[in-house]
Order: structure tokens, then C-alpha cells, then sequence
């Protein structure tokens, strides 16, 4: 661990004093001796939309992953708000957070997953509502009509009442938008939300992503729709082989590509068609 | 190990545990005795079938119990830490409740093995079913229809705790229904005007 990380603040805010959503330092993950992040940097400004791009393999699931702290990093940092995620102060160092720490910071950031992963047994409702109420400690009846309000937000107010497995496969992943809006989490993560989903199902998926960006929820997507990162991301990032290799502005990053590396991810997916939806 | 014993061999070892351990105590290790029993006094035909069927249906339900908690899905155990769950809360809020499914079923044949087990206490003078029977029919001679008798009640019994588990099934089945409960969704469509 390098030196400047030996504090639970962040010491590149504290010199500039900018506070980024999200700050990820040098962050470093092996895999059974495989690099699956080999040295990631990246901040996440306030209301900022960050779509993660790159071939499979490249890192970018990971990344989100680490960042939810479902994987543990093996190197570097990464900060929510300035504070360390995974690591206290213990004795003058460092130590992993307890699971009860790393829960507490897990609620300050939602997750959307490939799979949903929605709680079977549980309606549409209960699993909006069950965080508010067992991890947030929410009144019961608040954290409903709250609930009720997102699933609206969603366009699944009529199916609070039915349980994930009478739902298709979009309706299931916009509940778990509603799921992590929830917890009002300071940044959401998106982890490829439509890959699993039919073809005519992703455009309602996406058009409630395009939604919370357009009301400037803070966001970290990765993804396969190129269309679709070009239309609502404030920056692109591709990754390659655990690395980021290029980032941008969407029209610079689609448009005119510096690297050899994108140039040949974007031509691949425009001639796949994988763009046109 | 305890399922590697045949259930009567342990009924009939725990019953004569007082030839192996004469005096039972209780105490702080390698001090003094707190409490001491004499063996012979505390296993009773009844403690030892007790202690006998427990261990041996234990071992079967941590198995089964296990193997329910192992077949839910990885990615509920992700959902449930990633919405900032406590590993207890996950356990008893989500993955248990899904874990019942599967779990309920052998539970129930475990259920009714141990009914259908205390039959083996018979033989430690244990009164169960079959011993006062016996005891009966010793007496009266009346072998055949007092082992019916036993019959139908064996089978009152274990009727009564399929219906049980029947209802238990359904009630952990919650979200798993093949089709839309009409009911259920009269009450989603009320609940969004």
C-alpha cells in the first residue's frame, strides 16, 4: 500500500479542495494470478454520468464490484465522498472494515445487477420497501408510499403487487432500479443492466436509466449500448485488459477515438449492429 | 458419525451408558464437580430415547438444512450485502425464507421417520405406541388386531403431519406460484388508483 492512502481521508481532495462522489486510486485486483484490474484510476464528480465501455474480460464488472466492495481490492483506494471504502483506522494503520462497516457503506451506494437478483418471495413493494425499513430504519408506511412513488418513477406502480417471478425481465430490472433508489444512495452503479434481458425489452430499461440521468442522479454504467452511452453519458471510459485506456467525452470518444485499441472495439460493435438498438 | 450407526444400536448403547460412565457431573474442567448425578438415575429409558433419536435426526437435518441454505442463489446473498444488509439479516431476511422451500420437503419425511423411529424405543422398555400394545396383547393375547390398532394410529399420525407440511409448503411457495393469484392482483390494481 502506498504511502498516501494511510489515512481514511482522501488526500487529493484535501489538496484541491474538490470532493469527488467517487475517487478510485491505482486500484488493483488479481484473480488467481490473472490482473482483473491492473492499476484503475477514476473520479466521479457530482451528478456526473460515467459509462464504462470495453471488451468481456476487460475489468469493467470488476470494477463496479469492487466499488460495492463485493470483491476485495488488493491494492490501492478508493474514496466515497472522501472517506476510504473497505479500510478503518486501527492502531495508527489500516484495517478491513468490519462486515458491519462495509454494510454501513454500502448503503451510500446502490447497485443494479445483471441478473436483478429481485428477492423471490418477496412483491414487487416488499423489495423496494425492505431496506428503507430494516437497514435505513424507515417508518414502515413512509418508506411505502415512498416505495410506490418509485415504482411510478419506473412505470410499475400497477405491479407493486406481484411477485418478481410474474414480471418479465424488464419490469423485474426496472423494480431493481426502484430497489436502489430506494436507499437514495449517493452513487448508482449499473453492472451491463440490459445484457440479460430480450431485445425489446432493453429500450424501457434504458429509457428510466436515461431518466435518472436526466435528473442528475450520480451514476457509474457499464454497458454494452454504445447508442445508448453515447446518448446520456457526461464521459465515457473504455477499458481494456484491467486498464483504462481511453476516457472522454462521448462525441470525442465515439467520434474521434485516439487510441488503435477503441478504434477497433467501436468498429467491431457498429459492424455487429450491437450500437443500432 | 451419529448417521453412520444404525438408530438402535444408539438407542441400546445410550441406554447403557451407565456401564461406560458410572457418575455424571457437571463442573469446571479439571476442577471441581458442581454437580454430579449417578448415571443409572439420569438415563432413563426415556432420556435415552430422547438423546438417541435427537442426535441421529440432527445429523439428517443439518444436512438437509444445509443443503437448502447452499442452493440459494449466490447473487441473493450479493443483492441483500449490496443493499447494505448485515450478514445476519441477510441470512434470516433472505436467504432463509428462500432456503424453507427446499428445505421443508425432506423435513418433512424426517418428520415422519422420527414418528415412525420411536418404535425402536420399544425395546429399551420405553413406553411408546408399540410397547403399550405389546404390553396389551401379552396380556390378552389379541396380537393381531391390537398390532391394527397400533396400525391405524401410526398412520392418523403421520397423516396429521403431512397435512402440516402441506400448509407450511404453501406458505413458504410465496412468489413461486405458476400462475397470477387473481386475488393478489385485484389488490395491486386497487392499491395503484
Amino acid at each position: 500500500m502506498t504511502g498516501d492512502v494511510l489515512a481514511t481521508r482522501d488526500p487529493a481532495a484535501a489538496a484541491t479542495g474538490q470532493v469527488p462522489v467517487l475517487r478510485l486510486h491505482d486500484v488493483r485486483k488479481v484473480f488467481a494470478g490473472h490482473a482483473a484490474l491492473d492499476g484503475v484510476g477514476l473520479e466521479v464528480a457530482e451528478g456526473e454520468v460515467v459509462v464504462v465501455v470495453g471488451p468481456s474480460g476487460s475489468g469493467k464488472s470488476t470494477l463496479v464490484r469492487c466499488v460495492h466492495q463485493l470483491e476485495h481490492i488488493d491494492a490501492g483506494a478508493m474514496y466515497l465522498d472522501g472517506e476510504l471504502l473497505g479500510h478503518e483506522r486501527h492502531r495508527g494503520g489500516l484495517r478491513p472494515l468490519s462486515p458491519r462497516g462495509a454494510a454501513a457503506q454500502r448503503r451510500r451506494i446502490g447497485m443494479v445487477f445483471q441478473q436483478f437478483h429481485l428477492f423471490p418471495h418477496f412483491t414487487a413493494l416488499r423489495n423496494v420497501t425492505e431496506a428503507p425499513v430494516r437497514v435505513h430504519g424507515r417508518r414502515p408506511a413512509d418508506a411505502e408510499a415512498e416505495a410506490l412513488e418509485l415504482l411510478d418513477r419506473v412505470g410499475l406502480r400497477d405491479r407493486a403487487h406481484h411477485y418478481p417471478r410474474q414480471l418479465s425481465g424488464g419490469q423485474q430490472q426496472r423494480v431493481a432500479i426502484a430497489r436502489a433508489l430506494a436507499t437514495r444512495p449517493r452513487v448508482l452503479l449499473f453492472d451491463e443492466p440490459t445484457s440479460a434481458l430480450d431485445p425489446e425489452l432493453v429500450d424501457e430499461v434504458l429509457a428510466v436509466v436515461r431518466g435518472l440521468a436526466g435528473d442528475g442522479l450520480t451514476m457509474v454504467v457499464v454497458t454494452h449500448e454504445m447508442a445508448f452511452a453515447r446518448e446520456v453519458a457526461d464521459r465515457c471510459v473504455f477499458m481494456d485488459a484491467g486498464r483504462v485506456v481511453e476516457t472522454g467525452p462521448p462525441e470525442e470518444f465515439f467520434g474521434r477515438p485516439r487510441s488503435e485499441r477503441l478504434q477497433a472495439f467501436l468498429s467491431r460493435h457498429t459492424a455487429s449492429g450491437r450500437s443500432d438498438s | 458419525m451419529f448417521r453412520g450407526i444404525p438408530p438402535l444400536v444408539q438407542l441400546i448403547f445410550w441406554f447403557n451408558l451407565a456401564y461406560l460412565l458410572p457418575r455424571i457431573s457437571i463442573g469446571i474442567p479439571f476442577g471441581p464437580a458442581l454437580v454430579s448425578w449417578d448415571a443409572n438415575e439420569v438415563i432413563t429409558p426415556f432420556t435415552a430415547a430422547v438423546i438417541g433419536l435427537s442426535l441421529v435426526e440432527s445429523a439428517y437435518m443439518a444436512e438437509i438444512i444445509r443443503a437448502g441454505v447452499l442452493g440459494v442463489d449466490l447473487g441473493q446473498h450479493e443483492a441483500a450485502r449490496a443493499m447494505g444488509f448485515t450478514p445476519v439479516q441477510t441470512f434470516f431476511r433472505i436467504v432463509l425464507p428462500q432456503a424453507m422451500r427446499t428445505i421443508i420437503p425432506p423435513s418433512g419425511s424426517q418428520f415422519i421417520s422420527v414418528l415412525k423411529g420411536t418404535a425402536l424405543v420399544s425395546v429399551i422398555a420405553m413406553s411408546d405406541l408399540l410397547h403399550a400394545v405389546q404390553v396389551i396383547y401379552n396380556r390378552t393375547y389379541q396380537i393381531v388386531p391390537l398390532l391394527l390398532v397400533a396400525c391405524i394410529w401410526y398412520l392418523v399420525l403421520v397423516t396429521l403431519l403431512t397435512a402440516g407440511q402441506r400448509r407450511l409448503e404453501q406458505r413458504f411457495a410465496r412468489g413461486h406460484e405458476r400462475h397470477v393469484v387473481p386475488g393478489r392482483v385485484a389488490l395491486g390494481e386497487e392499491a395503484a388508483r
